[in-house]
């Protein structure tokens, strides 16, 4: 054994070149490229997705934002568009069937191109089929390699197909549009932006309730135009409640989410508003539990600064920031009351206590598990709130200061 | 399919043999002959759409059919 | 037989690779999903003292394979039937890899082809290296390996925007049973195939540093495979136990600035670069392993054979990917124990025992 060193491929009757040749000649047709290629021109980019119950109660209708890439044009010089901008640049589909797979594919009856949804933005789902739960609407999305887990997730009580068909504003599609409002969410902080992944992480602590966006149509001048003002309380993978504004602003605060945006508090010292912009917002949550009930512990740390008053008080001197300081930590506090008071009505755990305990202490949290419910809406919750105003804007006194009389 | 398996096993076998006969390596050869004529007949039957036995799935009844003799004796 | 030479370090490589083959995107025990990191030290730990053990055998018996180290023991009849074993082991390692590596492609990109268009130039790539002999083998793996673990640099810069700390909690919410049996599971699958190295070993240019060079392989493999695990549970979080790849999942989250998206593609490539060593060596193995058993002066010609069989090994042999957990989960480490641990022992048992009573004879 291993005595003979061969080299292999020496003195062979044929020659060895021409069997590499037949080789590579063999591999020619198999390493063509892909088998199922997909170019471009033979796709119907789907940016948007819609799912709503079908139309005898069951089953799913889905409508799909295809866009007409050729019709997305950037407006020539004389603002007419250039090129063939005459069709709408994208194409709505609907299509039905038993599970959103089925519906998915029977979209291709009416569809020239096969539907690739790998571009897919937003999945916007009726408020009708969220009643009935969401988990068996996004399987299909989170299970196939094509759409991805990452892209925004939404409930509407309009029909998914008149969100699509909407003003888009400033972009040309629509699915796009809201992609853009959901990723401005820091701008006010009063949308709670939730991706298909985020929504199964929830899903998957039992005593979590997810909570989902709400966009609506809002009609001005007219125009048919989208607004995301409310968010939708999703329990057990049901809807079951909304928060609005103020409350899911509530929520984002005890979430440690908030990004930005502002407050309004009615100014020390005189009739009129301020209103704060918050520049920074860190919250530390903790919950400790026993057997007898839990306790919540919320603080809030809020860096901010004056942005715009109606008032004629100057309010930039030490005594004035230190009111405004103590009247937005007021204002905050109502925020998250109010959050914590609908989800004590609705008894769902939006805001991920019991996820909390679970990763702290969850030796503790086996014990509480299974009546949290009851813990939960029992809960003493201590919310401190420490705001610091830094800023003034570029001017200390207000426009409308008059000195003090004889000053 | 299956012409195509055989052409592909005797090409190999074109390009192997002579230099074991000619290094006298017959013992290679008969050991490489048997092998290449034992995957040819399997891959005939694979190609063929004979169901040929899950590899895992065997050992998987195998662990259940150990578990239950044990069990039972116990 | 083949004749080439290499070193300690790329010996570690392989080693490296080897370990990392399909573990990349199939771990095992993800029901312990954020504890699994912490258990994986654990196996680290079994999986070295196991190949320490092992590596015994070939420090009692420098420069032989394990087959002949089998042949010495157990003398002719009882080696060959332990070789062919064995035999049977490297078959199932290799087409192990290659089934997942077919699922892999056939679930992600390659969602219409069929498996032959896949697997055949594959297998064809594989038997190509593996007629050239080991040399080859070790230095197509230095780029490879070293690329598998730039991108893995790579990628802890790329998920630092998105990684959550707070998935990493609750730790050791787990019976210390659980996590001791999926240790176990862990250090015979993948530590513990490190045992198809001892067919390799005598390959090495300097023997006295070749147990150094294994368990460093091993280690650096277990790290890698450890911080995979550990940024895939920052990222993906809990929903990452119900997917099948849990680490391609984690890359396809990635998103830096919605300009650097979709980056599956680095997965794909580390699994195919790390599968590809680890199916060339498990038919290395198997035909060096098939050439000693039956005493032959050359393994090459049985090569193609024997990936031809290999091929066939991985069409039948799972019919489904949840099979497969199931068998990983169930099966596999009765069979790692057996191959990587019971085995390997009970040879350097019985050579113990026998070097003894053979000094007692003669003195």
């Amino acid at each position: 054994m291993g005595r003979t060193a061969d080299q292999g491929g020496r003195n062979r009757p044929f020659s060895k070149g021409g069997l590499r040749l037949l080789m590579i000649l063999l591999l020619i047709p198999l390493l063509g490229g892909c088998w199922d290629l997909r170019e471009l021109d033979s796709l119907a980019l789907v940016f948007g997705m819609g799912l709503d119950l079908g139309p005898q109660g069951d089953g799913y209708r889905l409508t799909f934002e295809i866009v007409r890439a050729r019709q997305i044009q950037t407006p020539g010089p004389d603002g007419s568009g250039g090129g063939g901008g005459q069709r709408n640049p994208y194409w709505l589909l609907q299509a039905t069937g038993p599970t959103v797979f089925e519906a998915v594919r029977n979209a291709t009856l009416q569809s020239s191109r096969r539907l690739f949804l790998s571009h897919t933005q937003v999945f916007i789902i009726g408020e009708e089929l969220a009643k009935s739960g969401i988990s068996p609407t996004i399987d299909f999305i989170v299970r196939v390699n094509e759409p991805r887990i990452v892209k925004w997730l939404l409930l509407t009580a309009d029909e998914p197909e008149q969100i699509f068909a909407a003003e888009p504003g400033l972009e040309q599609i629509t699915a796009l549009a809201i992609a853009d409002l959901i990723q401005n969410y820091g701008i006010t902080s009063k949308i709670k932006p939730v991706r298909v992944v985020d929504y199964l992480e929830t899903r998957m602590h039992k005593t979590s309730a997810n909570t989902l966006p709400i966009i609506r149509i809002k009609e001005t001048t007219g125009k048919k135009e989208l607004i995301i003002d409310r968010t939708g309380v999703i329990k057990g993978d049901k809807l079951v409640g909304y928060l609005d504004p103020k409350e899911t602003r509530g929520l984002l605060w005890v979430q440690d989410e908030v990004d930005g945006g502002v407050v309004t508090v009615d100014a020390p010292g005189g009739e009129g508003k301020a209103t704060m912009e918050l520049f920074n917002a860190d919250t530390k949550l903790t919950v400790e539990g026993n057997e007898h009930g839990i306790q919540v512990r919320i603080e809030v740390k809020v860096r901010s600064g004056l942005g715009a008053q109606t008032t004629s008080v100057d309010l930039s001197t030490t005594n004035q920031i230190e009111r405004l300081e103590k009247r937005q930590a007021e204002v905050i506090r109502e925020e998250i009351g109010a959050a914590l008071t609908k989800a004590r009505d609705l008894k769902a755990d939006i805001f991920g206590f019991g996820e909390y305990l679970y990763r702290h202490d969850h030796r503790r949290w086996k014990g509480l598990e299974s009546e949290w419910e009851r813990y939960f809406v029992g809960a003493e919750v201590d919310v401190l709130v420490e705001v610091m105003v830094e800023e003034v804007g570029l001017i200390t006194k207000p426009t409308i200061y008059r000195a003090p009389e004889g000053g | 399919m299956i012409i195509f398996v055989v052409l592909v096993f005797i090409s190999v076998f074109i390009y192997e043999a002579p230099e074991l006969v000619e290094k006298e390596y017959w013992r290679e050869l008969a050991v490489f002959t048997l092998l290449l004529l034992l995957s040819l007949v399997l891959s005939s039957l694979l190609v063929s759409g004979v169901k040929l036995p899950y590899i895992e799935t065997v050992w998987i009844e195998l662990g259940e059919g150990i578990h239950r003799v044990i069990q039972t004796s116990l | 037989m083949d004749q080439g030479k290499i070193s300690p370090w790329q010996l570690t490589l392989l080693v490296m690779s080897f370990t990392i083959g399909n573990w990349i995107v199939l771990p095992a025990g993800t029901e312990a999903w954020q504890n699994l990191w912490l258990i994986m030290i654990l196996a680290l730990g079994e999986g070295l003292v196991f190949a320490y053990l092992s590596l015994l055998l070939f420090r009692r018996f420098p420069g032989k394979t394990l087959f002949e180290i089998f042949a010495l023991v157990f003398g002719s009849v009882g080696g060959k039937f332990l070789s062919l074993l064995f035999l049977w082991f490297f078959l199932q390692t290799g087409a192990a890899a290659l089934m997942i590596f077919v699922t892999l492609l056939k679930t992600t990109i390659f969602t219409a082809t069929p498996d032959m268009a896949l697997l055949v130039p594959w297998m064809l790539i594989v038997i190509y290296g593996c007629r050239r002999g080991i040399e080859v083998i070790a230095r197509s793996n230095e780029p490879l390996i070293i690329a598998t673990i730039f991108l893995l640099f790579i990628s802890v810069l790329l998920v630092l925007n998105i990684f959550d700390p707070a998935n990493l909690l609750p730790l050791f919410n787990l019976p210390l049973s659980d996590a001791l049996w999926i240790s176990v599971g862990i250090a015979v699958f993948p530590f513990g195939q490190n045992v198809l190295f001892l067919m390799i070993l005598p390959r090495v240019n300097r023997r006295q540093k070749v147990t150094g060079a294994v368990l460093k392989g091993m280690i650096g493999a277990g790290g890698y495979l450890l911080l995979i695990q550990f940024l895939t549970v920052g990222v993906v979080g809990k929903v990452g136990e119900i997917y099948v790849f849990p680490s391609y999942e984690f890359y396809r989250m990635i998103d830096i600035a919605r300009v650097l998206t979709r980056l599956e593609l680095i997965p794909l490539l580390n699994f195919m670069t790390m599968g590809f060593i680890k199916i060339m060596l498990c038919l290395y193995a198997l035909a060096v392993g098939t050439a000693q058993v039956f005493n032959l002066r050359t393994y090459r010609p049985l090569v193609f054979p024997l990936g031809a069989l290999l091929l066939i090994a991985a069409f039948r042999f799972a019919p489904s990917i949840s099979q497969h957990l199931r068998f990983v989960e169930e099966v596999n480490p009765y069979f790692g124990l057996f191959y990587s641990v019971f085995l390997p022992l009970l040879t350097l048992g019985v050579a113990l025992v026998r070097g003894w009573l053979r000094r007692r004879v003669t003195s």
